[in-house]
Parts: structure tokens; sequence; C-alpha cells
């Protein structure tokens, strides 16, 4: 009896499969880049920002950066035990919160500026509290430790001043009251650990949604107020490292161990674009040939772009370490584990330039809330300030 | 009578086997409900289409000021700061020429 059922339920799970895969075949009508043929590139193809500061402290890899939601302060964390607050314009550093424990995977700043996380091996989610004196400036002092995953904490950002999500490698997300110093609720459903998460605080659109991305190659689309995830988008055989919400907060963007960087829209329930530097390359290899074969120059093509098609050869495990979108969602910056960090014009598709310089790999890309600068976190122990 | 008991001892572990599976199918049934009852969700779940997605996206990234594309958003040097900064605070920095003070 039960037997016949489950073969019955398991046939109506397999038919609605398919209908929800042709309802999205369906929608799936058109990608990004053929809506937007019309756009016009950007001049020559390229963009060019200039290094506007190395900012020198740490001693050892920089893990994780975060920006404070007025732009006038960078969050740095590293495994030298340290995390640092320094005024990106000038350079100098603010402030210095120790840590107790030195293996920090991640920090964040909250939006109001009252509170700092930071997070790592020791499976804690540890909370800074900033108080504020007019005559003393700033101070800091831990104000809660929340513990309750059972394995290392990947990321965590806040959701609002006084809610921080957290992703964890025991394979849930978990949310968290700072004011309360409890935990509000678990999100379950992931089949491996997970490595990323994206809230959408800067635009305050949709902010109780975030996005999280694991090891099983899912990406799932969270609302803290409804019990299983919402939606859930299947990218890969490899693990998502890096998710990034767009700002207008109804897209985000996937990069993956495999390199490839994928745009999904929630409200059309599908991939809407993909980036690719192996395929990027490729194009631009073959471009660079016909060019030579005409203009019998091997030197041919932007300084910018041969620079890519020369490491292709070298390019050894092309994973995406980090991405984000500068202020209107024009440009993705993404890192990849053996390349620097590769800005894509994410209207036409193509990479229009990329930010080089430091010695090692970077591991953090973010750019400023106010849209004026970007910084990238290095495991060479320093962050570079981007500017116009 | 040893052969009968045997039989009998058999038969109640044959009914435990079965007991054990009949429950791992109805725990197995519910998971699968739960799915459908998912799928069915998602299934209804309103979608726009992909094209127009792509238009609001579009006129998102039109609309938005980006000062990190100054082809579209120029931005003079009393707005960048960054620029500012370069020129008024640490003009002495940038150059090659000043390097630290030597004692002899």
């Amino acid at each position: 009896m039960t037997f016949d059922a489950l073969v019955t339920e398991k046939n109506t799970a397999r038919s609605l499969y398919k209908e929800i895969e042709s309802v999205r075949k369906r929608t799936n009508d058109i990608d990004l880049t053929s809506a937007a043929i019309d756009v016009s590139p950007l001049p020559d193809h390229r963009l060019s920002l200039r290094n506007h500061d190395t900012l020198k402290g740490h001693i050892d890899k920089v893990v994780d950066i975060d920006w404070s939601s007025d732009s006038s302060r960078l969050l740095s964390g590293s495994q030298d035990g340290l995390m640092l607050l320094w005024d990106p314009v000038s350079g100098y550093k603010k402030h210095v919160i120790p840590l107790q424990n030195q293996w920090i995977l991640t920090c964040a700043y909250s939006p109001k500026r009252n509170y700092i996380a930071s997070a790592g091996l020791d499976n804690a989610c540890t909370i800074h509290r900033v108080h504020k004196d007019p005559e003393y400036g700033e101070s800091f002092s831990t104000s809660s430790v929340f513990k309750g995953h059972t394995a290392y904490i990947s990321a965590c950002q806040f959701l609002s001043d006084d809610c921080i999500v957290t992703g964890s490698g025991d394979m849930t997300c978990a949310l968290w009251d700072c004011k309360r110093a409890t935990k509000s609720r678990d999100f379950v459903d992931h089949l491996g650990d997970i490595l990323c998460l994206s809230t959408n605080v800067e635009s305050q659109m949709n902010p109780n949604i975030f996005v999280s991305g694991a090891a099983d190659g899912y990406a799932r689309v969270w609302d803290v107020r409804q019990q299983p995830s919402s939606q859930s988008f299947y990218t890969s055989g490899t693990d998502i490292n890096c998710i990034r919400m767009f700002p207008m907060g109804h897209t985000f963007a996937a990069g993956s161990d495999d390199g490839v960087i994928r745009l999904y829209d929630m409200r059309a329930d599908c991939q809407i674009s993909t980036f690719s530097l192996h395929d990027e390359m490729k194009a631009f290899a073959s471009q660079s040939q016909v060019y030579r074969e005409t203009q019998g120059n091997s030197f041919g093509g932007s300084p910018e772009r041969s620079s890519i098609n020369t490491s292709y050869s070298s390019l050894y495990s092309p994973g995406v370490n980090s991405l984000d979108f500068s202020r209107s969602g024009r440009i993705l910056f993404s890192c990849y584990a053996d390349y620097g960090c590769v800005m894509w014009d994410v209207l036409k598709c193509e990479a229009v330039g990329m930010l080089g310089g430091h010695q090692s790999k970077i591991s953090q890309v973010r750019s400023s809330p106010d849209g004026m600068a970007i910084a990238t976190a290095s495991w060479d122990s320093t962050i570079k300030i981007w500017a116009v | 009578m040893k052969f009968i008991l045997g039989f009998f001892i058999k038969m109640s572990e044959l009914d435990v086997n079965e007991s054990i599976q009949e429950r791992i199918n109805i725990i197995k049934l519910r998971r699968i409900e739960e799915l459908n009852a998912r799928l069915r969700k998602t299934l209804l779940r309103e979608r726009i289409s992909a094209s127009n997605a792509s238009y609001l996206i579009i006129n998102y990234t039109k609309e938005t000021p980006d000062y990190l594309v100054p082809s579209l958003w120029p931005m003079t040097t009393e707005q960048n700061k960054y620029r500012r900064s370069r020129q008024t605070i640490r003009p002495i920095s940038n150059s090659n020429d000043v390097g630290c003070c030597t004692i002899t």
C-alpha cells in the first residue's frame, strides 16, 4: 500500500520537475547581452582605475574586508590576529581590534556602524560593540560570542543593524540577534559546506532576503520570514566560492570553482548571463591571431588584453575567489585563484580591464557603497584602494 | 519440536524486517510528499520573462550614478575625494624625489 503510494508520488515529482523545467525555458527567452545589444560599450572596451593607495599594516594574509555604509571606513581582518579600521582616503589606520581567535575567515560592519562582527575557524561569531564618544572617538568591546555552529564559519553579513546571518561548514546558515544575544533561527537545506552568502542591506530593497552558495553547487535564496529556502539554482558540480547580490536586489552573481560566474535573476527564476574568463581568453586568442595575420604585428590588441592572453598558458586553477558589483552594477569585479582581479562589463559580457599589482593571491574585492572606490585585499598582507 | 520453534522464530524475524521496511517507506513517502508540495509552490511562482528582467537591469545601470565609469558619470576634482587627497594631503608621498632625512 505504502509502496504503491511511494511510486505514485515519485512519478508526480518527476513530472513536476519536467513542468518546472519547461516553464523556466519559456521565461528564459533572451540573455542579458542580447537584450543590451543597443547599449553602447565602454570607450575602447576598456576601463582603467588608478591605484590610489596601498594600505600596509597587517603582517599576515588579509582574508576579508568590508566598507562602512558611509564609505568613510574600511574594515580588514587578517590572520595575524588583528582587525584594522582604515581611513581609505588618507590611508591612515584609525583603530585596531585584537581578536581572541587568530584564524578569522570573515568580518562585517553593521549598516549603522554600531557593531563589527568577526568569525572563523573557532566555529563562533564574535560581535564587537562600537562605543561612540564625542570626546574620545570610537572604542570597541566584545558584546557577544555566538556559538552554535558545529563547523567553521565561512561568511557573516548583517541583515540589519541588530541581525547578523552566518554561513557555516556544518551546512547551515543561522540568524542571530545582537541585542538579545540569541540565535533567531536556522536555515537548513544545503547538502554541502556553505562557503559564501550575500545580503542586500546597501540598496534597502528586499532587506529580508539573502542568498547563500555551498559546496553542493546550489545557490539558495532565503527569506528570513519563511521556513524552507524560497528559491534554489543549480550552478555546476563545483563549489560556489563567492556570491554577490546585484545592487538592485533581484539578481545575484555566483562565482564557482570552475572559473565561471553565473548571473541569476530571482524574478525570472533563471540564469541570464555567464562570464567565463576561459572563453574570453579563447575568443581573444583567436581575435589576436586574425589581427596578427592581417597586421603582421605580434603585439596586437590593447596591452590590457594581451596581458590576459599571455597568462592564459599559465592559468592552472581558474576558480573565482571573490566578486562584487560597482554601484550601478555595470561593472563586475572578479578575483581568480591564479589570476588577478578582472573587471567585466556586465551588459556587454566582456572583460574590460584588470587590477594588478599584488604580490600574492587577491582574497577579496569590495566596492565602496558611494561608488567611488574599490578595495582589494591580498595574501601579500596589503590592501589596495583603486579610484578614478 | 525444535524444527517448528525455529520456523516460528524465522517468521517473526521476517515480520520485524517487514515492519521496518514499512516504516522506512512511510518516512520516504512523507519526504517526497513534502518535496512535491514545494515543487508545486515553485511551479505556481509568479515569473517575469528574462527579457523584462534584463531591461530592468539595463535601465538600473543607466540611471544609477557610477563614478568608477568616468565615461558615463564624470566627476570633478572637488567631487572626487580620492583625487583631491592625492593632490592636497599627500603630494609629498607621491613624489619620488623626497626620501627620509639623513643625519650626518
